[in-house]
C-alpha cells in the first residue's frame, strides 16, 4: 500500500510534462501610446523600474502631461511552474542605493466604477534627495493581485488546474517629490484603470491566439 | 540481547520488520529525489542556509541516541500512519508540479513520520518523532516571507543603533538604513540581518534544548529564546561594528568578524543560550529546593 502510493507521486512528478504556455503574441498594445489624456514615449529609466532577467516580454513607456511624469512597466513571465522563470521580489522596486522604503496599501478602482476597489501595494522609494512611488499589481487574465501571497496561490492554481502558468507585472512609478505621495497617488489613480483594461484586452487576445 | 546506556538487557531486535522499515525509507528517499539535489544547492549558495547540511546529522543523533528504547519496543503497525503518507506525498505532488518548493520540501519529515507510523508501530514512533520533526529545519523558508522581515530588521537594526551610538560617544546622522558616522557612512545591508538565519537560530536552539535532560519547560524557553538571543547578538554586533568603523575607518569593515557574520552571531547566541541555561536551571533547582 505505502509503496503503491510512493509509486504514483513519482510515477506524477516524473510523468507529468511541464506546463508549455508561450508568449502568444502579447503585443505591445498591451500599453498604449496615450493613457487617460497622458502622451507616452517609448523607454523608462531602470533605476525607476529594474528590468527583470526572467521577463518573456516586456514593455516600457514614459507617459507626460504637462510637466508631471509617470513610467509604466508591463511585464509577460511565462512558464512559471519552473520558480527559476519567475519575477524576482528583489527587482519589483527600484531598491539600490534606497535609504528607506516606506510601505503603503492604496485603495484603487481598477475597472472605474466607484465602489469596487481594490487595495494595492505601493512603495516610497527614498533614494538620493529623491522620492519615488511605485504601485505594482499582478495580473492573470482579467484577475488581479495585489499581496504576494494570493498571487502565489492564484498561479498555483492556475498551474495545477489549467496547466497554464503565464502572468504578467504591472508597475507604476511616479515622482513623489514636489506633490508628495498624495499627489503622486492621484496620478497612479488616473493611469490604473485604463491601463488595466488595455493589458486585461491584451490578454485576452493572447488566449483568443 | 544487548546492553542499553543504563547497562539494562534489551532484546535484540528481529530483523524482518528493520527491514520493511528499511524498504519503507528507501521509498520516500526514492519519492524525494527530485526535490533533495535543489535544496542541498540552496544550502551551497546562501550562507545563512548552510546549517542544512548539520541537520539531518543532528536529527540522525537525536534517533541513535533513543536506540536501546526503539530497539526495547515492540514492533507494530498503525493505519494512522496512511493517511499521513498521502497527506505528505500529495503536498509534494502538488509542491512539485508547481513549482512552490517549500511545500514539496516540508512534506519530506511529514511522509517519513506517516511511514514510519505504519511500518514501526506507535511505540517506536513515540522515540523517533523529535529526530524527524527536527528534519523541519533543513527546509529554507521561502523568500516571498523572509524579504519583508529581513528590511524591517534591517531598518529596526539601524534605529537602534544610531539611538545607541551617541551613548558611546560616537555622533551619527541615520536616513533610514543609512548611519552617517563623521569618517564613514555605513549600510545597514540585507546581509547584516539576522533574518535569513532565523531558522538556523532556531534548529540551534532546538538542538541545544535537547542536549541533555532538563524540565521541559526549560526546553521550550531555550527554543523559544534562540530566535531573540541571535537576533540581540546581531545588533550588538552591528553596533560594535559602528563604533569600530568611528575610530578604525574602514579596516573595521574588512575583518574576519564583520566578513563572517554569520558566524559571530551563531557563536554568540551559543554563549547566550549557555548562559540562559545556567540561569534557568539554578532556578529550577532553588525552587525544587
Amino acid at each position: 500500500m505505502l509503496l503503491v502510493l510512493m509509486a504514483m507521486a513519482f510515477g506524477v512528478i516524473a510523468f507529468v510534462p511541464p506546463v508549455q504556455d508561450g508568449d502568444r503574441g502579447f503585443g505591445v498594445n498591451a500599453i498604449p501610446t496615450s493613457l487617460a489624456g497622458w502622451a507616452a514615449t517609448d523607454g523608462a529609466p531602470e533605476e525607476a523600474l529594474p528590468r527583470d532577467p526572467n521577463e518573456t516580454v516586456s514593455f516600457r513607456r514614459t507617459y507626460r502631461e504637462g510637466d508631471r511624469v509617470a513610467w509604466v512597466s508591463v511585464a509577460l513571465f511565462v512558464r512559471q511552474d519552473d520558480p527559476k522563470r519567475r519575477a524576482s521580489l528583489n527587482l519589483v522596486h527600484p531598491e539600490a542605493n534606497a535609504k528607506r522604503i516606506e510601505g503603503l496599501r492604496v485603495p484603487i478602482s481598477l475597472n472605474g466604477t466607484a465602489g469596487t476597489s481594490m487595495t494595492l501595494p505601493a512603495k516610497v522609494i527614498h533614494a538620493g534627495d529623491g522620492r519615488l512611488l511605485v504601485v505594482h499589481w499582478y495580473q492573470i487574465g482579467g484577475r488581479i493581485y495585489g499581496s504576494e501571497y494570493w498571487y502565489r496561490l492564484a498561479l498555483l492554481r492556475d498551474v495545477l488546474v489549467e496547466r497554464r502558468a503565464t502572468t504578467v507585472l504591472v508597475r507604476i512609478a511616479v515622482p513623489a517629490d514636489r506633490g508628495g505621495p498624495e499627489g503622486a497617488l492621484r496620478v497612479v489613480a488616473t493611469l490604473a484603470p485604463p491601463l488595466y483594461a488595455s493589458v486585461s484586452a491584451a490578454l485576452a487576445e493572447g488566449r483568443a491566439r | 540481547m544487548t546492553f542499553g546506556p543504563h547497562g539494562r538487557a534489551v532484546p535484540r531486535p528481529d530483523l524482518a520488520p528493520w527491514a520493511w522499515l528499511g524498504l519503507g525509507g528507501a521509498g520516500v528517499f526514492a519519492a524525494y529525489a527530485p526535490v533533495v539535489p535543489s535544496m542541498v544547492a540552496e544550502w551551497v549558495q546562501f550562507p545563512s542556509l548552510s546549517h542544512g547540511f548539520a541537520i539531518p546529522l543532528i536529527a540522525a543523533f537525536l534517533v541513535w541516541g533513543r536506540r536501546a528504547r526503539i530497539s526495547a519496543e515492540r514492533f507494530g503497525t498503525s493505519a494512522i500512519g496512511i493517511p499521513l503518507v498521502a497527506l505528505g506525498l500529495m503536498l509534494l505532488v502538488v509542491g512539485s508540479l508547481g513549482g512552490e518548493s517549500f511545500l514539496a520540501r516540508v512534506s519530506l519529515p511529514l511522509t517519513l513520520l506517516g511511514t514510519v507510523l505504519y511500518l514501526a508501530g506507535p511505540g517506536v514512533t513515540r522515540h523517533v518523532w523529535a529526530g524527524i520533526a527536527y528534519l523541519i529545519f533543513m527546509v529554507p523558508l521561502p523568500f516571498v516571507f523572509l524579504k519583508p522581515l529581513t528590511y524591517q530588521s534591517q531598518l529596526f537594526d539601524a534605529t537602534l543603533t544610531a539611538r545607541a551610538l551617541p551613548w558611546l560617544g560616537v555622533p551619527v546622522l541615520q536616513e533610514g538604513i543609512f548611519l552617517h558616522l563623521p569618517n564613514i557612512s555605513l549600510e545597514v545591508a540585507p546581509d547584516c540581518s539576522s533574518v535569513p538565519a532565523i531558522a538556523a537560530l532556531a534548529a540551534l536552539g532546538a538542538a541545544y534544548a535537547q542536549m541533555k535532560p532538563r524540565p521541559a519547560w526549560i526546553r521550550v524557553l531555550l527554543v523559544v529564546a534562540a530566535v531573540p538571543l541571535g537576533l540581540g547578538s546581531n545588533l550588538v554586533r552591528i553596533i560594535l561594528t559602528a563604533l569600530s568603523a568611528y575610530h578604525f575607518g574602514r579596516a573595521a569593515l574588512d575583518n574576519v568578524v564583520h566578513m563572517f557574520n554569520g558566524t559571530t552571531v551563531f557563536l554568540a547566541t551559543v554563549v547566550l543560550l549557555v548562559v540562559l541555561d545556567t540561569v534557568l536551571l539554578r532556578l529550577d533547582r532553588t525552587k525544587a529546593g
